[in-house]
Formats: structure tokens, C-alpha cells, sequence
């Protein structure tokens, strides 16, 4: 096999591989029980906050929970906050609107822009004025618990706003970085090895 | 932040005890994929008591607020609040509103724990007038329609359901039956704060968007099947709404303590019966049979003494023939049951009172359903086109948890 047909090979397997790239996984609290009596409500009074920790700076490039109850197509919302509000939520950095599927893991995906440094933060569910989540189900939307890694702090609405952190909510939520530094690295490694195999062919 | 063990225990054993509920509960669950036609949410007991209010719950001391107006603000408000969110068009509020237990008549003033009432007296002084049991039943009153008057504005009728609070005296004389005695100057107080809402067709046609159809009032005067002798019109009445029947029962009307006016009811849901209603829902204050949520407590609804049973019996052959279901207060607690194995009795009397399952009893472990049963909880019920019907429990523990789904009980086309 010759020299320019094996990079041809491997290039065309790193831009197949490029895609497949994984995003890191920042926050998993594992599956939720999926039952819906003794899940939290999940409507335009109640929202769920959760407590994350990044040990680098790192761009959000999806952040998902567990629901249950609602329609596909339903929306709700995802923000992500400053941990400087004392015992929750302080100083809201990004939002942005969700779309229910189905029951289980929703959110978003494909966030860009949400860049992040190193340490604490608040990532936040909630159902606004414009949103319709649960607008459709007998039960209305609801929060799945149960996760068997639930975050060590969390809050929701129940006593004084935000204030509220009592013992951690088994709520599931999940949180991943943009899968682009090890995409952008295969591409990279695709092109160099194009560039390669052309310009061995103009020195045959 | 610091988490206590100990509610960490708590929180643990109270999912698992919810998980095994929700296994429990998901036999006999079905899903209604028709539409939901009408959703309407019930609780009832939110009027807070002066001496005895739960410490474990509110705290050592009540708020100003709530010592001078005598509501559990904080979990009655929230409870509204989600009610709202949950869009339901009416709420049944199943009496106890205020704390009341005065006789509302002229020149009567019960001391400050109810024990003795003194009168009549010609007030002589503002004081007089101002600790009197009719000031303090009609100021009550108005704190409690202050607090449910958002409701109507953002699309939820308030139907209100009279309690023993309201219609009775504690420190009067008790019946020869060992129970307390109605006031028939307290079913007038009751009245005149909430006859405004039963049943105002045009604000309910405003509100939900349609009239309500066949709108009945209780007996007047001289005219009970019951043998009631006082003015029922605004303590129980009735109406169809989408082709459903509502009706609302005093369950302490004068004369009749702790009975249900069962053959008022009869004839009334009959009627509803023969237009052809395809579900009938009933309000009263008292349950029909007392939940036992430890051992030892005593019966305190419409099963309270061996003379009261026998009327109670009438009352649920009612609501059995015709396959209605009882939604009650009274009880300060959360627990829905089939007590014969048909309709569903739905006791949600957690709407703010102490709890009538104590933090000892919590404590000790003897409580049958801990998960639940301090839990301030009411119902939403979702009635489908197909004439299915979706029981929802909502709640939150006495400490001010999140909000959760604690039941899910389906009542089949």
C-alpha cells in the first residue's frame, strides 16, 4: 500500500471519526426512578436549581434534566448562574429555552457561547410566562428523583425563593462541554494529512 | 451550606416511602389520552389556631400576621399560588377557613381559649365590640377572602364549603349526642361573607367562560327533607358545569351536627342523574369515615358517635349510587380511600391547620402513611372527555419541602 493511499485512508477515517467526538461530561447524577408519584412539581411556581462545580474553564455545551409529564414540544427553560447569591442562584449568565421529547433526559444541546471559568455555579430549570410545559399532561410536568448521584446541594421554590437548600434534591441533571477542542483537533489532523498527500503527489 | 443529617434520614426515608407508594399506585393507574375537559382543584383547613398551632411546622411563635388573623399564610398561599399555575378553574375550599368556634350573635364573647363564653352583653365600650365573637368571625372571614381573592382575576372560581369552624360554638352547651352545637347566627355570618360566591353565574361565566346550568340552593327555611330548621341556600347548593354535577354539603347544619343532609343530596344528584351528568363530585367538611392514620384516633367525622354513623350510612349509600366521589376536610391530613371498595372518599383538610398527626407521633413512627401524612397537600382532579377522571395529590411536608406529586389515583369512563 503506498504512502499517499494510506494518508487518504486515514484522513478520510479521522473526518469520519470527527463527528463522533464526545463532549466531556462535567455533572451526571445517573438516571432518575422514573416514577411520578414523589416527583417534584415542575410548573410556572416551581423550579429546580442544582449546584455544579467546574474544576477548569470549560465551554456548556448541553445541559439536560429528567422530566417527566410532558408533551413533545413543550418548552421550558435553562439558565445557568453565578453561585455569588449566598445559598442559591445568584447573577443569571445565560438562558435559553428548552423543548420537551419525551420522559426522561430534556434540554438543550449545541449551546454556544456559554463559556465558563473555573468554579461554582448554578444550573436552573424553570417554567416562564411564555413557556407551556406540562400545559398538556393530566399531571402536569414533573421533576424526576431518585438519581442515584444526586448533586450534594440543590434548591428549589418552596420557603423564601432561592434561599431554600434542604437536604439535596435526588433530582437528575446532567451537564456536558461543546464537543469541539477534540473535533476541531481530529479536523485538524484530517487537513494536515490532506495537504500531505497532495503535496506528495506534486512531488511525484 | 451545612445539611443536617437527620433530615437527610428524613428526606431518604420519605422518597423511599413515596417510591413505594408510586409502585404500589402504578396498578392501578391507567392513562386517559382524551382530552382533558375540566380541571378543578379541592383543600380545605387553612384557618390557623391561636393555641394550639403546630411548632414543629410554624415555629415556636405565630407571625403577628397569623396570631391576629389566624390563617397558616405561608403554606395557604403557596398552595394558592400553585393552584393558580396548575390553571384549574374552581376551587373547592372544604371549610374551616377561620378559626371562628365563637357564636356570632350580638353581645357573645368566648375567652381566649374557647373554653367559656360569656353574654349577652350590650358592648360598652370598642373593646367590647371589637373582642367580640361576631367582630372576630366576620374579621377572620374577611383576611381569608382576602387571600383567595386573586383567584377569580387569574381564571380559578372559589366555591366555598362551610366547616364546623364556622358554624359552630365551642364553649355553647353541647347536643344530647356529645357533639358541639351549629349557631344558626354563625350559618347567617357565614352567609354573609361568602354568599357572594354561591353561585354568581355571571362572575362564573366570566371566570371559566360558560354558565353554570341547574344551579340549586339548599332548603329555605320550613322546607328541609332533612328536617333542617334553618335557611340551607347558602350552605349547601349545587349546579352542572360541562355536563359534570358539583355539589356542596354543610355537614354541621343547626339541629343536625356531623351529619350530611342526605336526602337533600339524593334528590339532588337523582336530578343530575336524569340530565344525564356523567360525573358527580361532592364537597363537604366532615369525612364520612375517619381515617386512622395512628392508632387510638378516635372517630371525628360523620362517624363520630353511633347516632351519627347511622345517618353517615345514608349519606354514602348516596354517594355510592350514584358513583360520586366525597371530597372532605376536617381532618388535617392528606388520604384518599375507597372505604367500601367504590367511591373514593378524598380527605385534604392540610390546607395550613396543625396537622392532626403530630411531630411525636412522626417522631415515634406509629404514623400509617409517614410519607404523606404531614404533608400540607390538596387535590387536582383533571376530568377527561371520556368522562375518565384524574385524582392528583400535590403536597409539601410540613417543613416546607418542594412540592411534590404524593398521589395518582384514576377513576375509569
Amino acid at each position: 500500500m503506498t504512502k499517499p493511499l494510506l494518508a487518504s485512508l486515514a484522513a478520510a477515517a479521522l473526518f469520519a471519526l470527527a463527528p463522533h467526538a464526545r463532549a466531556a461530561t462535567l455533572v451526571d447524577t445517573g438516571t432518575p426512578d422514573g416514577n411520578a408519584v414523589g416527583a417534584l412539581a415542575f410548573d410556572a411556581v416551581d423550579w429546580v436549581a442544582g449546584a455544579v462545580t467546574f474544576t477548569q474553564a470549560a465551554q456548556i455545551g448541553a445541559i439536560q434534566g429528567h422530566i417527566l409529564g410532558g408533551t413533545a414540544g413543550e418548552t421550558f427553560d435553562v439558565s445557568l448562574f453565578a453561585a455569588d447569591g449566598g445559598a442559591g442562584p445568584g447573577t443569571l449568565l445565560y438562558t435559553t429555552t428548552a423543548t420537551f421529547g419525551a420522559d426522561g433526559w430534556n434540554g438543550v444541546s449545541g449551546l454556544a457561547g456559554w463559556h465558563v471559568a473555573a468554579g461554582s455555579y448554578w444550573i436552573e430549570f424553570e417554567i416562564q410566562g411564555d413557556d407551556t410545559l406540562g400545559a398538556g399532561s393530566a399531571t402536569g410536568a414533573l421533576f424526576d428523583t431518585g438519581a442515584p448521584h444526586p448533586l450534594s446541594m440543590t434548591a428549589s421554590t418552596s420557603d423564601a425563593g432561592f434561599s431554600y437548600a434542604d437536604s439535596p434534591l435526588s433530582v437528575g441533571m446532567r451537564v456536558s462541554t461543546v464537543p469541539w477542542p477534540s473535533s476541531a483537533a481530529l479536523m485538524l489532523a484530517g487537513l494536515a494529512l490532506l495537504s500531505t498527500r497532495g503535496f506528495s503527489r506534486r512531488r511525484h | 451550606m451545612m445539611h443536617s443529617p437527620a433530615k437527610g434520614a428524613a428526606t431518604l426515608a420519605r422518597a423511599t416511602l413515596l417510591a413505594v407508594a408510586a409502585a404500589l399506585a402504578s396498578a392501578a393507574q391507567a392513562q386517559d389520552t382524551t382530552p382533558v375537559v375540566l380541571t378543578f382543584s379541592t383543600v380545605g383547613d387553612s384557618r390557623q389556631d391561636p393555641n394550639t398551632y403546630d411548632q414543629a411546622s410554624v415555629g415556636a411563635t405565630l407571625s403577628g400576621q397569623d396570631a391576629t388573623w389566624l390563617q397558616n399564610t405561608k403554606a395557604f398561599s403557596r398552595i394558592l399560588r400553585t393552584i393558580q399555575s396548575q390553571k384549574s378553574t374552581m376551587l373547592f375550599f372544604n371549610g374551616d377557613m377561620i378559626n371562628g368556634y365563637g357564636w356570632a350573635n350580638f353581645g357573645y364573647t368566648s375567652n381566649a381559649t374557647q373554653s367559656a363564653i360569656s353574654g349577652p352583653v350590650a358592648p360598652a365600650t370598642t373593646a367590647d365590640i371589637v373582642g367580640s365573637d361576631l367582630m372576630k368571625h366576620y374579621r377572620q372571614y374577611a383576611f381569608w377572602r382576602g387571600m383567595v381573592a386573586p383567584l377569580p382575576e387569574t381564571g380559578t372560581y372559589v366555591f366555598p364549603v362551610p366547616g364546623n369552624h364556622e358554624t359552630e360554638c365551642k364553649a355553647c352547651p353541647k347536643n344530647s349526642d356529645g357533639q358541639k352545637v351549629s349557631k344558626v347566627e354563625n350559618e347567617q355570618a357565614y352567609a354573609a361573607n361568602m354568599g357572594d360566591l354561591i353561585v354568581d353565574t355571571a362572575r362564573f361565566a366570566n371566570v371559566l367562560g360558560v354558565a353554570p346550568q341547574n344551579v340549586a340552593y339548599g332548603p329555605a327555611v320550613g322546607y328541609s327533607p332533612d328536617s333542617l330548621t334553618t335557611d340551607q341556600s347558602k350552605l349547601s347548593y349545587s349546579f352542572d358545569v360541562q355536563g359534570l354535577h358539583f355539589a356542596v354539603i354543610n355537614t354541621d347544619p343547626v339541629g343536625q351536627e356531623t351529619s350530611a343532609p342526605a336526602a337533600w343530596l339524593a334528590a339532588d344528584l337523582a336530578a343530575a342523574s336524569g340530565r344525564g351528568a356523567k360525573r358527580m363530585f361532592v364537597f363537604g367538611h366532615k369525612p364520612a369515615f375517619t381515617y386512622a392514620y395512628a392508632p387510638g384516633v378516635a372517630g371525628s367525622g360523620l362517624d363520630a358517635t353511633p347516632t351519627t354513623t347511622v345517618k353517615r350510612d345514608a349519606f354514602w349509600s348516596v354517594i355510592e349510587q350514584y358513583h360520586a366521589t366525597y371530597f372532605t376536610g376536617h381532618m388535617h391530613t392528606y388520604h384518599v380511600s375507597r372505604p367500601l371498595g367504590g367511591a373514593y372518599q378524598v380527605i385534604v383538610g392540610a390546607g395550613g391547620s396543625p396537622f392532626d398527626p403530630t411531630a411525636a407521633q412522626a417522631t415515634a413512627g406509629v404514623l400509617a402513611n409517614p410519607a404523606t401524612d404531614r404533608d400540607y397537600a390538596w387535590a387536582t382532579v383533571k376530568v377527561h372527555a371520556d368522562g375518565g377522571v384524574d385524582i392528583l395529590g400535590y403536597g409539601f411536608s410540613a417543613n416546607f419541602g418542594p412540592t411534590q406529586l404524593i398521589g395518582q389515583y384514576f377513576i375509569a369512563p
